[in-house]
C-alpha cells in the first residue's frame, strides 16, 4: 500500500526504507554515546579523567538481527555479532537478570539525623557519624529491602560528605550515600555456569 | 510548561576544590544551589539544558592576561575549567545551540586584572575576559557590555577594559569607601582612548529591592541603549543579598530574577556570593528561571519579607541623583586632560593581592591613538616577581600601534632589564614570552 501511494517500485522502495533504518538507528546510537561521554561531571579530578566509552563491537538482537547484521556493520564499520537465539534474546535476558534496586541515605550530622526517603526511615545518628558509617548503613538497608538472605554486589554511585559551616565554625557534616545493586545475572544462573 | 528562550547551563561547583580548607571559596558553595535547581526540576524544563564546561587552554589565558612569569605558575586546573565554563557558553551562544547561557560556576574572577601575580579577591583568572577575547578570537570584534552586579566592584575587569572603546563596562556595587576592595568611585571612566566606556555606580550600604532596579532602570539600560552592544553579559554576583555575611546590601531572589529579566543578558557568569544556603540557591533559581523567560514569582527565601527589606528613603533619593551623576558621565564625558595621538600616557598602580599576600608596583602606559584603543606597555614587579615587561598590541591595532609594540618587545628583550618580557600580539594571535 506504501508502495502504491509512493508510486515506486516494490524492491527499490524497500531498500530506501532499509536504509533510512539503518540510518536512523545509527544516528541514536551515535547520539546515545555522546550523551554519555558529554554527560555533565561536578568535580575537577572527573574534567580531567573522563570516562569515556568507544564502542567496538556491536550486538544485533531481534527477529530482524541477521537480516540487518550486514548493513549495520557497513554503517558502523565494526564488528557485528549476531547472537545465538538472537529473536529472543531479550526474553532470554530479562528472565535472566537480576533483581535490581537502589537507595539513597541522607545524614546531617550538626541535626544529628539520618534519612533515607524511600524507607520513610528517620533516625537519630550522633556527631561522629562517618561516611563509612553511612556506607554501611546504606548497604544494610539496601540488602534488607529484600529480606531473607541476599547475596549480592551492591555498588557505590555517589559517597559524598560536604562540611557545613555556621558562624565561621564547622558545625557538622552533610552526608549523601546513593548505592544500587550492581545490574547482572542471576546469581544460580551464573553458579550454573561455572559449574558446567 | 516550556522555557520562551533555550537556554543553557553550565553547573560546575568543583565539589573537590577549595582556595583553603577554611576559605569560604569552598567545596560545597554550589551544593544547595543544585540541590534547589534538582528539586524544582529545573533540568527537567524543556529548552533548559545543562552543559559539561569547557578546560581553557593556556593560550585562552595567555591571550587575556599577562601571567607573570607564566601561566602554570598562577592558575590552577579548577581555574582552567571555571574559565571553560563562561567559554562553553559563549560557544553555545555563537554556534547558536542556545539563546541565552548561564555559567554556574567557580572560582570566580573579576577582581583578576590584566597582570597576574597571584591570587586577588578569590580570583586568578577573569572568567568573563577569558571568555570575551575567546569570542573575539573566533568570531571577530564584537561591541560588548558587560554589567558587573557582584556587591565589589569588578576592579580586575575595570583594569582589562580600561582602554578599549569596543567594551563597556558597567559596575554597580557597594560604595568602595565601605567594601572591598575600595575603588569604582564615579570619576573613574576609562584611559584616553576609551573615556566613557567605564561606568562606575557606587550604591550605599543597604540598598534594597527597589534601589538595584531603580538602578538598572534610571542608568544602565539607558546606556545600554546608547552604546548598543552585540552582545550583553552579566558577571552576577550574588553577594548583595540580605543574608551575605560579607557585604551589607538588601537584596533578594526576587529582585535578582526582575533584575534579570529587565537587563536581558546574553550570557551570566556567576562571581561572587557566600551566603550558601540563605541566598545562592534561590537567587540563581530565580536568575535561570528569568533567563529562560519563566515566571519566578514563587522563589523566595524561606524568611523572604519584603516588608522588613525595604530601603531607607533617604537611599532611595541618594539613588535618585546618582542618576543624574552617573548618565552626565557617560552621554558627557569631560577628561580632565586632553592627550594628542603619538602620546604615550602613563598611570602608576600599586597593587594588593590580598589572598597571597603580595604586593605589586605598576607603570602602565597607552599609546593615544585616534585609529585604535592604542599599544599598551606595562613595567611590573611585585614581592614575587622581578621586574617584567609586557606589550599588548590589541585587536584592530592600526600599523603604528603594531610595530611600535613589537619594536618595544624587541628592545625590551634587548635591554637585559628585564627578567621576564611578555608580548600579547592579538592581530597576529601571538601570545608568547
Amino acid at each position: 500500500m506504501l508502495v502504491a501511494e509512493a508510486d515506486q517500485e516494490p524492491l527499490p522502495f524497500a531498500r530506501k526504507a532499509l536504509a533510512a533504518a539503518i540510518s536512523a538507528i545509527k544516528s541514536a546510537v551515535d547520539a546515545l554515546v555522546a550523551d554519555v561521554n558529554d554527560r555533565p561531571v561536578y568535580t575537577v579530578y572527573e574534567m580531567l579523567h573522563p570516562e569515556r566509552i568507544e564502542p567496538k563491537t556491536l550486538y544485533v538482537v531481534g527477529g530482524p538481527a541477521p537480516a540487518l547484521a550486514g548493513l549495520l556493520a557497513d554503517a558502523f564499520g565494526c564488528a557485528v555479532i549476531v547472537p545465538p537465539h538472537a529473536a529472543v534474546a531479550n526474553a532470554i535476558g530479562a528472565a535472566l537478570a537480576r533483581t535490581t534496586s537502589e537507595l539513597e541515605l541522607l545524614a546531617d550530622t550538626a541535626r544529628g539525623v539520618k534519612l533515607i526517603p524511600r524507607l520513610g526511615l528517620s533516625e537519630e545518628i550522633d556527631r561522629r557519624y562517618s561516611l563509612d558509617d553511612a556506607k554501611h548503613d546504606a548497604r544494610s538497608a539496601l540488602l534488607a529491602t529484600f529480606g531473607g538472605s541476599y547475596d549480592a554486589e551492591v555498588q557505590f554511585l555517589e559517597a559524598s560528605s560536604f562540611t557545613m559551616i555556621e558562624g565561621g565554625r564547622v558545625s557538622g557534616k552533610d552526608l549523601r550515600v546513593h548505592c544500587q545493586i550492581r545490574p547482572g545475572l542471576v546469581q544460580d544462573y551464573v553458579q550454573g555456569l561455572r559449574n558446567s | 510548561m516550556k522555557a520562551l528562550n533555550r537556554l543553557g547551563l553550565i553547573l560546575f561547583p568543583a565539589f573537590d576544590w577549595a582556595i583553603s580548607p577554611t576559605h569560604p571559596e569552598r567545596e560545597e558553595r554550589l551544593l544547595y544551589t543544585q540541590d534547589q535547581l534538582r528539586e524544582e526540576g529545573i533540568f527537567d524544563i524543556p529548552g533548559i539544558t545543562e552543559y559539561k564546561p569547557d578546560i581553557a587552554s593556556h593560550r585562552d589565558v595567555a591571550r587575556t592576561h599577562f601571567c607573570i612569569p607564566n601561566v602554570p605558575a598562577v592558575t590552577t586546573e579548577s581555574h582552567l575549567i571555571s574559565a571553560g565554563g563562561a567559554i562553553r557558553a559563549a560557544r553555545l551562544i555563537m554556534e547558536g545551540h542556545a539563546d541565552k547561557a548561564f555559567a554556574l560556576v567557580r572560582p570566580p574572577g573579576h577582581h583578576a586584572m590584566k597582570v597576574v601575580h597571584g591570587n586577588r579577591g578569590f580570583c586568578n583568572i577573569n572568567i568573563e575576559a577569558a571568555m570575551i577575547e575567546w569570542i573575539r578570537e573566533h568570531y571577530g570584534q564584537k561591541r560588548i557590555a558587560i554589567v558587573d552586579t557582584d556587591c565589589h566592584h569588578g576592579d580586575g575587569t575595570q583594569d582589562i577594559y580600561w582602554h578599549d572603546p569596543n567594551t563597556l563596562f558597567i559596575s554597580l556595587h557597594q560604595d568602595g569607601r565601605t567594601l572591598y576592595p575600595g575603588s569604582g568611585h564615579l570619576d573613574e571612566l576609562g584611559g584616553p582612548n576609551a573615556y566613557g566606556r567605564t561606568i562606575n555606580i557606587p550604591l550605599p550600604p543597604m540598598t534594597g529591592e527597589e534601589g538595584f532596579l531603580e538602578v538598572i532602570d534610571s542608568m544602565v539600560l539607558p546606556i545600554l541603549s546608547d552604546f548598543k552592544p552585540d552582545l550583553i553579559i552579566n558577571s552576577a554576583g550574588q553577594d548583595n543579598h540580605y543574608t551575605d555575611p560579607i557585604t551589607n546590601m538588601q537584596f533578594t531572589a526576587q529582585g535578582y530574577a526582575e533584575l534579570t529579566r529587565r537587563l536581558n543578558p546574553d550570557i551570566a557568569v556567576l562571581e561572587g556570593g557566600y551566603s550558601i544556603q540563605g541566598a545562592l540557591p534561590y537567587v540563581n533559581c530565580g536568575i535561570v528561571l528569568a533567563m529562560a523567560g519563566l515566571d519566578y514569582r514563587f522563589v523566595r527565601e524561606p524568611d523572604y519579607d519584603p516588608l522588613a527589606l525595604r530601603q531607607n528613603a533617604r537611599i532611595t533619593d541618594y539613588i535618585h541623583r546618582l542618576a543624574d551623576a552617573v548618565l552626565e558621565r557617560y552621554f558627557h564625558p569631560k577628561p580632565d586632560k586632553q592627550y594628542a595621538p603619538g602620546e604615550l600616557v602613563s598611570r602608576e598602580k600599586r597593587i594588593f593581592y590580598d589572598t597571597d599576600g603580595i604586593s605589586e608596583r605598576q607603570v602602565e602606559s597607552v599609546l593615544v591613538c585616534g585609529e585604535c584603543s592604542g599599544m599598551l606597555r606595562i613595567e611590573t614587579s611585585s614581592t614575587v616577581n622581578p621586574e617584567t615587561l609586557c606589550i599588548e598590541i590589541p585587536l584592530g591595532a592600526c600599523d603604528s600601534c603594531c610595530s611600535e609594540g613589537l619594536a618595544q618587545f624587541e628592545n625590551g628583550q634587548k635591554s637585559g632589564r628585564f627578567r621576564n618580557v611578555l608580548l600579547i600580539n592579538r592581530p597576529a594571535r601571538d601570545y608568547r614570552r
